[in-house]
Formats: structure tokens, C-alpha cells, sequence
């Protein structure tokens, strides 16, 4: 849809809408709770988007990877700027999603549920955190504090998590190779 | 460029990690973003991972028209043109959303729901609401139909589809919980992909604030916390007549021996502890 869309394709805008409409608005209401914050969020989302469709590259990235992580980066941001919290940063402008994954042989979802499936393998606290991160993009700080949990241990499941994940996720891409 | 060049030390490779971790779960700041670019790293493969579970554990949510007018004005302001792109209102369809923590009812108190639940079913018991009848809308997540994924059907489809492949499913009646509304339909289960599906007529729409939740209580968890199924919402419109609603469901934590299910009513957003006050339906297999 996006290269469309950069190609100036009305018909692409509206089923980009339709097609992830729903997913950004759902993390904007889950992360900023306030329905008008997140309405105003979700516009700022689409707004980069339209401007960056230009950028996409199918060949490197699942369209959807790229349209959540624009959306994560833009609600995370705002919402450490509206508590007026450490400011995060990024090393790359646009999201450039993983090239040794085969994501276009997978459909989106069931890579979701393959991700689902490798983050139970984990042990409880790693998955805690990592939800907390995921699901309402809080800090390290923000999830040390809520847990009661020293930071560099937060640090550490969040970061030992991630890397386990990736590792079930290529081991079973190995799996179906085979 | 995606993975560390080869020459790197481990504990290189680690540092990196470490901060590609950071970076994909929003916590790298901007001394952390300069030491990622100067050892050349320039995409990250873990947004990939991130965006995946925050599909599956994130739920949609319905766009108002009035912020998809405002989407699309963008749209037309920046990509060029002004004609209004969306001419015609969605239908919308159920999806069921998920929950942030696995939630810990004791297991004992569910099987206890679960019995009520067959004595409901035994006895028969069913209870009109008062008023008149509605139509029944799931307002929580929305996809056009046609959806543009030409692969995903929709939920009443792909229940019909389930039941019809061959697939070995378990499939329940529900019945009513502790609350008023004569709940009906069922509950069917694929073990295989740990997901299934509601069909529900009966329940009303809840006040702002409030959502369904639906657990699975899993036998082999005995003593554990109940699985987390995901939430819900239903809207009615007064004066029409009721309907029949689908949504799609899957099991946050992998579900072995699913003994009961229910669904109870909880604070928008779901809960991690729910206190049972509210069950407005259950379903056990026989």
C-alpha cells in the first residue's frame, strides 16, 4: 500500500486506513489512554506516514513492521515528553526492519503468534517486562519503579527477553526450512 | 546492515544487542543511538520482533469517523489533492483484544463457576432482559469488509471454516453467569492454535469504562492463575433486533486442558486479578 500511496493512490490511503487504522488507534488508546490524546497521536502517526511512504521498502521490511514501529516511536516519545520524562532516542530516522527474516513468507499474524508463542518460552519476570514495554511503552524506569525491581535487573530481563525471543523465533524459521 | 560484522568480539556482539534491545523497546537515549552508529549498525532487526507482539498482545481499537476524515484530509493535503477520500461509513466486525498480565484467579473458585455453569445448563435456566429488543454491534477493533487482506475471513466465516476443515475442536454452550442477561451461543476451541472463536447473542452493552473479559481455565494449570482470552466490547442500537455476534479470541499463555470458560465484566482495559463480581457467562465442555 505504501508505495502507492507515495505514487499518490487515494484508494491506497483509504485501505491503509482500513488496514492499520485500528492497530495504530489501539496502541495510541493503550499507551496515552485519554481518547483525545490519542486521537491527536494517531494523526501525528499518520501524518509522518504519508510523508515517509516514500521510503518504504517492501524488500526489506513487512509494511506492517514499519507502520508500528513509526507509531510505537511517535507514542513513546510523546508520551515521556507529556510526563516531561528522559527523552529517548533513535539511531535511524526510519525503521529498517530485519532482512535475514523471511517475513514475506509468513503472514503477519502468524508471525504475531510465532512471537506470542517464543515469549511464553520465557521465563515469567522477562515476560513481564517485556509486556510492560510492549503493551504501554513504559521505561525501564517506569517498570523498575512499578515492580519494585532494581533497574539494572529490568534492564537485564528486557534485554536477555528480546535476544531469547529472536533466538526461538530463528530457530523455528529453521525448523520449517527444514 | 543487520547483524554485527563477524570480527566483533562477544562481548561487542552483546553490547550491541543490548542496545538494539533498548532501541526497539524505546529506551535508548542519545549517547546510546551515537555509539550504535558509530559501530555501523544501521537497522534493527528486533522492531520486527516488537511490532509482532504488539500486534498480538496491543487490541485494535474503532477509528471514529471523524478521525479518519481528519487521516484522510492529511492525506490529501500532503500527498496532493483535497477531494475527501472516504465517501461511506465502515462495517465493523469483532475481534477480541488482549489483556497486559496474566491474571490470577485461583483455580479452585473457577471450577466452582465452571460447576455453576452446568447447573445453569442442567436446570435450564435463562433470564429475558427487559426492554426492548437490540441490535448487537462489537465496537472494539473494526475492518472494513471487504477486508483489504484478501486472506483473512471474517469472523463468522472463519468459525464455519474451523468447524468444517477437520480440525479436531472442542466446542461449548454458553450459559449464564451471576448477572441478568440471557446469554446464548458458544465457545469453540482449536487446541492446535491455541485460539477459537465466541459466538454470543445476548449480552448487553456495558457502561463507559467497562469491558468483557473472557478467561480459559486450564486444568493443567491447576492452582495457577486462569489464561487470559482477551477483551471485548458490544454497542447496541435500541429498537432493533438482536444479533448475533463472532469474535475471534486467542490464549495469551498456552492452554492445555481447557475445563471452563468464562466471561466476566471488568474495568476498560481489562484486569490482572479479577474479583468474580461480575460473570456474565459460562461455558464448560462436557
Amino acid at each position: 500500500m505504501l508505495p502507492r500511496i507515495a505514487a499518490g493512490d487515494k484508494s491506497a490511503v483509504r485501505a491503509c486506513i482500513d488496514r492499520y487504522g485500528g492497530m495504530v488507534y489501539g496502541l495510541a488508546r493503550r499507551f496515552l489512554r485519554d481518547p483525545s490524546a490519542a486521537d491527536d497521536a494517531s494523526q501525528e502517526i499518520f501524518i509522518e506516514l504519508w510523508k515517509v511512504a516514500a521510503r518504504f521498502d517492501r524488500s526489506a521490511a513487512k509494511e506492517s513492521t514499519f507502520i508500528l514501529t513509526i507509531a510505537r516511536r511517535r507514542l513513546i516519545d510523546r508520551l515521556r515528553r507529556d510526563n516531561a520524562r528522559v527523552k529517548t532516542d533513535s539511531f535511524e530516522t526510519v525503521p529498517e526492519p530485519a532482512t535475514d527474516m523471511p517475513i514475506d513468507q509468513v503472514e503477519q499474524r502468524d508471525m504475531a503468534l510465532q512471537a506470542m508463542s517464543a515469549m511464553r518460552q520465557l521465563p515469567p519476570d522477562q515476560q513481564k517486562v517485556l509486556m510492560l514495554a510492549i503493551e504501554q511503552g513504559l521505561s525501564y524506569s517506569e517498570i523498575a519503579e512499578r515492580l519494585g525491581t532494581p533497574l539494572g535487573t529490568i534492564k537485564s530481563h528486557a534485554r536477555r527477553g528480546l535476544i531469547r525471543i529472536r533466538e526461538l523465533l530463528a530457530v523455528e524459521q529453521t525448523r520449517e526450512v527444514e | 546492515m543487520n547483524r554485527p560484522d563477524d570480527t566483533l568480539s562477544p562481548e561487542a556482539r552483546r553490547r550491541i544487542d543490548d542496545l538494539l534491545a533498548d532501541d526497539a523497546l524505546g529506551n535508548l537515549d542519545s549517547e546510546d543511538a551515537a555509539e550504535l552508529r558509530n559501530l555501523g549498525v544501521r537497522s534493527n532487526p528486533l522492531h520486527t520482533i516488537v511490532s509482532s507482539l504488539s500486534e498480538a498482545i496491543v487490541p485494535e481499537a474503532a477509528v471514529s469517523l471523524s478521525l479518519q476524515s481528519k487521516i484522510e484530509a492529511d492525506a490529501a493535503r500532503i500527498l496532493g489533492g483535497s477531494e475527501p477520500i472516504r465517501e461511506h461509513p465502515r462495517k465493523v466486525v469483532a475481534r477480541a483484544t488482549s489483556t497486559r498480565q496474566p491474571p490470577q484467579l485461583n483455580f479452585a473458585t473457577w471450577m466452582g463457576w465452571g460447576a455453576a455453569a452446568a447447573a445453569c445448563v442442567a436446570l435450564g435456566l435463562t433470564l429475558a432482559r427487559p426492554g426492548p429488543p437490540a441490535q448487537v454491534v462489537v465496537k472494539e477493533v473494526i475492518r472494513e469488509v471487504p477486508a483489504p487482506a484478501p486472506r483473512k475471513l471474517p469472523p463468522a466465516e472463519a468459525r464455519a471454516a474451523l468447524l468444517a476443515g477437520g480440525e479436531s475442536v472442542l466446542q461449548a454452550a454458553w450459559s449464564k453467569g451471576n448477572t441478568d442477561d440471557a446469554v446464548a451461543g458458544d465457545i469453540v476451541w482449536s487446541a492446535n492454535r491455541q485460539s477459537g472463536f465466541l459466538r454470543l447473542t445476548g449480552l448487553p452493552a456495558l457502561p463507559e469504562g467497562f469491558q468483557y473479559q473472557l478467561w480459559i481455565i486450564d486444568a493443567a494449570r491447576e492452582g495457577q492463575a486462569p489464561v487470559d482470552g482477551g477483551l471485548f466490547d458490544i454497542t447496541q442500537v435500541a429498537d432493533a433486533r438482536p444479533a448475533e455476534v463472532v469474535i475471534p479470541f486467542s490464549a495469551k499463555l498456552h492452554v492445555t486442558q481447557p475445563a471452563a470458560f468464562a466471561i466476566t465484566i471488568e474495568r476498560a482495559g481489562g484486569v490482572p486479578v479479577s474479583k468474580q463480581e461480575k460473570v456474565a457467562a459460562l461455558a464448560k465442555p462436557a
